[in-house]
């Protein structure tokens, strides 16, 4: 039998930061530990492959939570290049600015929440003041200030012009949005009506039924963005929509060169979002010799642990 | 010609302007407040003057336009085919319309009809 590392203890010690854990966790050799480990070291690969374009995705319910900051951080010091989510995440990026999310628990009496306007979103509290009522009072004058204009606009567009509105609130530079358009980091919504910031659209569309979203905008912008680089890497968190979107362009190019999963889906009821990246290789979504791990767990406690380690290395 | 309202004073038949067309609202139903924002309210409602099915959906404190239908009588001066020569029984003025298809044959001269006004056009609504 070919000799691999030896099993090591994880050996804990003062001052440890997240960078050391995940050097020990990799010796450490099992289970999700390692594959963590592993992921760092392909994560860090691809943000200083020079040649190598970074994607990365996620769903809205991280955004609702502290983990925010993770995803904030690294639009903000230009780890990635660009990123897909859904309209959830424009909701609460936005929402966040303006108002507070709470801490709640998952056994709270969803019935008496109910009776008290207050949304439950895991062990997150959110105020019915704090969203949808917020969003559509901001929302509607700039959708009026924008439409003066022009009609028709992508996703990206749309999302680039939020943020930039953002720049003088006081809690404007916590949002993921602004430091997309700041560093112009393209940010594309494919589902962007499944949302508060999307219904909001809608809504503005009632009276202005020439305002367009022209979604093939968006996809053409990703055409470009994967024909034209020589690598790809991919970050992809959780699943859904905004996984798929990803490695369907990366298709175009033969594959990623560097993908990263995490996530919590199971593979036994053959969805997209418990998918392996090993079952992308048969459908050309990542190369058959790409640097590829899946990263079991919840990315409230994997994206920080590895974002810390990530940037400790890059000396961020 | 029109006037503003706001979108909670509305009710059903009564008048609301979609698409720039005078409609006569069929129902409203309306939604709490929630992550979608504001208390809403749906319009479904059919145009005066094309029968088309709209539908559309704003906060219930929304301003719209409502269109002042003002219902008149008018005497049938003269049937030409499918054109009517009406004479305003108030004001005297006189103007021809096609006839709608539910009043062919009914409009005989010298008969009294009703007929509405909205935004600049007529509509026969009883002979």
């Amino acid at each position: 039998m070919k000799k691999t590392p030896v099993v090591e203890d994880i050996q804990l010690h003062e001052g440890m930061n997240a960078n050391d854990l995940v050097r020990e966790m990799k010796k450490s050799g099992g289970f999700v530990a390692k594959k963590l480990a592993m992921a760092v070291d392909t994560v860090e690969r691809m943000i200083k492959d020079d040649d190598c374009l970074v994607f990365l995705s996620f769903p809205a319910c991280i955004i609702a939570t502290g983990t925010r900051g993770i995803i904030r951080a690294m639009v903000k010091n230009n780890l990635v290049n660009a990123v897909v989510t859904t309209c959830g995440t424009l909701d609460h990026d936005i929402a966040r600015v303006w108002r507070d999310y709470h801490h709640g628990s998952f056994l709270m009496d969803d019935v008496e929440l109910h009776k008290k306007n207050i949304h439950r979103l895991g062990n997150i509290l959110v105020p019915m003041e704090s969203y949808g009522k917020i969003l559509e009072e901001r929302m509607q004058p700039i959708l009026a200030d924008l439409y003066k204009t022009k009609k028709e606009w992508s996703t990206k567009e749309l999302i680039w012009e939020f943020g930039k509105r953002l720049e003088n609130e006081k809690k404007g530079k916590d949002s993921i949005l602004y430091w997309t358009w700041k560093n112009s980091i393209p940010i594309f919504v494919p589902g962007i009506t499944d949302g508060a910031f999307g219904s909001q659209l809608w809504l503005f569309y009632q009276e202005h039924r020439d305002f367009k979203i022209n979604l093939f905008s968006d996809e053409q912008e990703l055409s470009d963005i994967v024909f034209d680089a020589k690598k790809t890497g991919a970050l992809i968190v959780g699943g859904g929509i905004s996984k798929h979107h990803v490695i369907w362009w990366n298709q175009f190019k033969e594959g990623l060169d560097y993908a990263v999963y995490l996530t919590t889906a199971v593979e036994y009821d053959g969805s997209l979002s418990g998918a392996q990246t090993r079952e992308a290789i048969s459908w050309g979504k990542i190369k058959e010799n790409a640097d590829h791990v899946n990263v079991e767990g919840d990315a409230t406690v994997t994206l920080p642990i590895i974002m810390a380690a990530v940037m400790d290395r890059l000396k961020i | 010609m029109k006037e503003v309202a706001e979108v909670r004073e509305l009710k059903v038949n009564r008048y609301v302007i979609i698409d720039d067309e005078p409609c006569k609202i069929v129902s409203i139903t309306t939604s709490k407040p929630g992550k979608h924002g504001e208390a809403k309210a749906r319009i479904e409602a059919i145009g005066v003057f094309d029968g088309q099915k709209r539908s559309i959906v704003h906060p219930v404190k929304h301003k719209v336009q409502v269109p002042l239908i003002d219902k008149r009588s008018a005497q049938v001066i003269s049937v030409m085919g499918d054109t009517v020569q009406l004479m305003d029984m108030e004001t005297y003025d006189t103007f021809e319309m096609p006839i709608p298809e539910e009043f062919k044959g009914k409009l005989e001269t010298g008969k009294e009809i009703q007929y509405l006004e909205a935004l600049g056009k007529r509509k026969i609504t009883r002979v």
